[in-house]
């Protein structure tokens, strides 16, 4: 929230024609995406360029990865896309698994999905509410977190915490649910299936958010491929690829759903409100996910046998996994020690940040934010 | 890539529009007017507090008593927050520190996990709030007087000791053993 | 509709008023001024910051949550502690700021948003200032606070907050014109801008009753009246910067917006002035359109002419130099009027006007609550849009209508 006259770049000031102006959408927000520095040019009304800038959040997690033991690893996953914990514990737990042969137990596997797509719910639950927000609608807001809510405290009982569960384990997972875990899953799902035509007829069907979304911030096809957009912001655009279809992982091959996509229903093809609208429709696949492994959750044990500490052979890996905003992807180079030689994250978060400039260009500043809340990105894993 | 509803004459469009906005207005606000009357959800802490399911990860509980030094816990710890300090082996261990930093604590449980006796365990106690940094470090063994420590010092010198008399006892009498047994 | 200054003119005989007819009657009215003054200024502050808590209750009810509970009984000294904080934050005046129009800024709009209490009444006889034209009167400082937004845009010095208060200033101009139009609807079918006549007007025969009750309100005498209502009530939440049409605030989060200079008390008379001139286009609609003080509530009536000072002043008599104990008399007439049936039946309809006044006008102020808490915002060109586009000839189409009722069915 600088004025204009700190703002200003050096080379900006002899180019500087008398109506542009640098606007700095700083590090701080009012909108909840986290510390994400957009510097907007804007020539009067419209928005000629908006560059995100982006470290604010940097932690050296992929330097930490070559340091720690690789079980050691696993809680700070949890803290990448702090919203989605499960699913970045559950990406880095595949992969070591995959370069170390080691089986994962049906019910393991089954767990983790559960929580996954739990995980996935609350997820694009806050995106919603969150977007919401942006927009200036603050209702949306809490009545998705209080339907998170109910997801939060299963999470507590299955795994300890709130929000960093660190309950995907390399192996399987950290602790078994009980019957009255199951019980609160079963009742969430049927809390959720009746709050979700209210969400739609307080903002989805809503004119006014309609008006603001739909045909801003279009993403042709091509332009999403190019940038390589994943998650909803692809089948935003009308493209049906996710990665648990295409190459599933943890038994998701068992579970029947479908891929919702996005088809200009209100607008263009590839708008805000397409991407917002597969992420609404994304909440009920989940919950037949969900209904589909607890009926087939068999019984066994919930983590494989394995040594106190992890040995991975040499070798190098790549999983990708669907998190809610993306696909999430660990590279790990292992080097037949302890610790891994190279642990890279392709975070979805940061390669969908990567198209704001284009579809920025020519805007309202309003529409910038709107742009941003679609997108749906996390600074934790933005930075990492 | 226009996917969208057939094109109808602006004029129509006008006045869909205008409809669609007061009815989807309406709706929203029937919806709202209906919360307006349901209960709450509110929990009005710190006087209501919610229900804290077991296992959850709160601070650490740790009985010295149990504890077999084995360093499990603090070598099982991502970020280093846990250091042990302590003389002696087995039985006559005299654990001086255990520091938890819970600056850096993480509340991941793989200290928890490490332990076998299961003397380090998260309890459900969530409320640490604290204004001081210096409260961040919070050592779990009893409180040990400086004369308590020394004594055990000495305790454990003189079990050394006595071990090491013990051990030369038993290989010094190769010349002992022959003098005795070969003294003819 | 007679003020109580005028009535006290017009009866005050002989030496109980001597100082109205001395040379210090200047200070008498100075003082009956500023108490009718203090009393606007204390209505409106009491009622902004009422209605302050009023809006987090209600916005945390539709949420789910309780909204403030801590500070007093259910929270209702909330406001009193939100004041206490905003006067004693920091006061920052930007140096690259114009200091003259940074510190009038406030003061406009607070005073444009102060200024129509005095012409809005509670009842037949209960306001502060009697004016024929209290319509223009209100709907001109509806204006004056646009200069102060202009001011506020202005005065940091930053070309941002130019753009939020140019495009605020320009949202709240044009919406006065429809604003303006159905004002004129009902102008034109009562034929005065007095407040008493357009509302009396309400409760003349109407759909073949002679005491119509509801059915007398404007908004079920003619159909360009229903629609101007609602055309009005829009107008009203975009002129008053409310969600849905509170962008320019909403941009200030992000970017430099003309409130984001503003700390402490100065953004406490931005807010304050938000809330008041709430209550006035309420008020406004609930005369206008609604009936006034004729409300659901059945008003009982008295003869014309009645008043309460009239009364008292019968009971009072005239003093003379030589009584001893006038002050006595005064009181003893205030107690006489309590016995009066005719007095009470004033009292009464004064009392019982108020209520339905007061009542609709918190309803509207609670639908204005509650469209705020369930709607997005919409962006500035598609406010203007909804000006320009759908009110503006909505309106004009309402006034058409009404000159043709008026012309063929005087």
């Amino acid at each position: 929230m600088n004025s204009a006259r700190e703002n200003r770049s050096p080379d900006a000031i002899e180019s500087l024609r008398t109506e542009e102006l640098m606007i700095n959408m700083g590090p701080q927000h009012p909108s909840t995406h986290g510390v994400l520095r957009l510097v907007i040019r804007t020539d009067g009304e419209l928005v000629s360029e908006a560059w995100p800038h982006i470290g604010y959040l940097h932690r050296s997690f992929e330097k930490i990865g070559e340091s720690v033991n690789y079980n050691q690893v696993v809680p700070y996953t949890d803290r990448l896309d702090y919203l989605a914990s499960m699913n970045n514990a559950l990406a880095y737990c595949l992969a070591v698994e995959r370069l170390a042969a080691i089986e994962v137990p049906l019910r393991a596997a089954y767990l983790r999905v559960i929580m996954a797509e739990l995980n996935r719910i609350a997820s694009h639950l806050v995106a919603f509410g969150t977007y919401a927000l942006d927009l200036g609608a603050f209702t949306p807001f809490l009545y998705g977190f209080r339907e998170r809510e109910d997801i939060l405290a299963i999470f507590e009982q299955a795994s300890g915490a709130r929000l960093l569960y660190h309950y995907p384990r390399i192996g399987g997972v950290a602790r078994d649910i009980g019957p009255d875990t199951v019980q609160a899953i079963r009742r969430f799902i049927t809390v959720m299936r009746a709050a979700w035509p209210e969400y739609n007829a307080l903002l989805s069907n809503n004119a006014i958010f309609i008006k603001r979304t739909a045909n801003v911030g279009i993403v042709p096809r091509a332009q999403a491929i190019a940038h390589g957009l994943t998650g909803p912001c692809l089948r935003g655009s009308g493209i049906s690829y996710d990665v648990r279809k295409a190459h599933p992982y943890s038994h998701y091959e068992d579970f029947t759903f479908a891929i919702p996509v996005g088809e200009g229903k209100m607008g263009t093809l590839g708008d805000c409100w397409d991407r917002y609208w597969v992420r609404m429709v994304e909440i009920l696949e989940s919950l037949k996910i969900i209904e589909q492994a607890l009926d087939g959750l068999p019984q066994g044990p919930f983590l494989a046998k394995l040594p106190r500490t992890v040995k991975v052979p040499a070798g190098e890996v790549y999983v990708p996994c669907e998190n809610p905003r993306g696909e999430l992807g660990f590279y790990l180079v292992a080097q037949g020690k302890p610790q891994a030689m190279r642990l890279k994250v392709r975070a979805p978060s940061f390669c969908n940040l990567s198209i704001t400039n284009a579809l920025a260009r020519g805007v309202l500043v309003a529409d910038v934010v709107a742009i941003i809340g679609s997108i749906d990105i996390v600074l934790g894993e933005v930075d990492r | 890539m226009t996917v969208s509803a057939a094109k109808r004459h602006p004029f129509v469009q006008y006045f869909a529009d205008l409809w669609s906005g007061v009815t989807t207005t309406c709706t929203g606000l029937r919806l709202t007017l209906r919360y307006l009357f349901k209960p709450k959800v509110t929990l009005l802490y710190p006087e209501e507090r919610p229900a804290i399911p077991a296992g959850h990860r709160g601070i650490h509980r740790y009985v010295e008593e149990e504890c077999l030094l084995c360093r499990a816990c603090e070598a099982a710890c991502p970020v280093d927050c846990l250091v042990i300090n302590a003389i002696g082996r087995g039985k006559d261990r005299m654990i001086l520190n255990f520091d938890i930093d819970y600056a850096k604590c993480l509340f991941c449980n793989l200290c928890c996990e490490a332990c076998n006796p299961k003397c380090l365990v998260l309890t459900g106690d969530y409320d640490l709030s604290t204004t001081k940094r210096d409260t961040c470090l919070i050592d779990f063994a009893h409180r040990k007087t400086s004369a308590q420590i020394e004594e055990h010092k000495k305790f454990l010198e003189q079990k050394e000791a006595e071990k090491k008399a013990a051990a030369e006892k038993r290989d010094a009498p190769k010349e002992c053993g022959e003098e005795g047994n070969g003294s003819n | 509709m007679h003020s109580v200054i005028e009535e006290i003119q017009r009866f005050s005989p002989g030496a109980l008023f001597w100082p109205l007819h001395s040379e210090w009657a200047w200070l008498v009215y100075a003082l009956a001024f500023a108490c009718c003054a203090a009393l606007a200024l204390a209505w409106m502050a009491v009622m902004a910051m009422a209605w302050t808590y009023g809006e987090r209750k209600i916005a945390g009810f539709i949420q789910g949550r309780i909204g403030p509970n801590r500070v007093g009984p259910w929270g209702l000294l909330q406001p009193i502690a939100d004041g206490i904080k905003l006067l004693a934050k920091e006061d920052v005046i930007p140096r690259i700021s114009s200091r003259v129009l940074y510190v009038l800024a406030p003061a406009l709009v607070f005073i444009g948003a102060l200024l129509p209490f005095a012409a809005l009444p509670f009842s037949e006889r209960l306001v502060p200032v009697d004016m024929e034209l209290a319509l223009l009167y209100i709907l001109a400082f509806e204006a004056i606070e646009v200069i102060g937004i202009l001011m506020a845009g202005w005065a940091p010095g930053s070309k941002w907050s130019l753009y939020g208060g140019m495009r605020l200033a320009a949202q709240m101009l044009s919406y006065e014109i429809p604003m303006g139009l159905c004002v004129l609807v009902i102008v034109l079918l009562c034929g005065s801008l007095d407040f008493t006549e357009i509302v009396a007007w309400q409760s003349t025969t109407a759909w073949g009753l002679e005491h119509p009750w509801i059915l007398g309100w404007a908004i079920f005498r003619s159909p360009a009246a229903l629609l101007a209502f609602f055309i009005f009530y829009i107008g009203g939440l975009a002129a008053t910067k409310r969600a849905p049409f509170d962008l320019p605030e909403a941009e200030s989060e992000l970017v430099a917006g003309y409130h984001t200079e503003y700390s402490g008390m100065r953004f406490a008379f931005f807010f304050m002035a938000e809330y008041a001139s709430m209550y006035v286009i309420c008020a406004l609609c609930a005369i206008l359109f609604l009936g006034g003080w004729h409300g659901p509530l059945p008003v009982p009536s008295v003869p014309d002419g009645a008043t309460i000072t009239g009364r008292w002043l019968e009971f009072t008599g005239s003093l003379d130099a030589a009584d001893k104990a006038p002050l006595l008399r005064l009181a003893a007439a205030s107690f006489e009027l309590f016995q009066d049936p005719q007095s009470m039946r004033i009292m009464l309809r004064e009392a019982i006007g108020a209520v339905n006044m007061l009542g609709k006008s918190f309803a509207l102020y609670f639908i204005m609550i509650w469209v705020r808490w369930t709607l997005p915002r919409i962006r500035i060109d598609q406010v203007m849009y909804l000006c320009l586009k759908v009110l503006l000839p909505f309106a004009l189409g309402c006034v058409v209508w009404t000159m043709i009722q008026v012309a063929l069915f005087p």
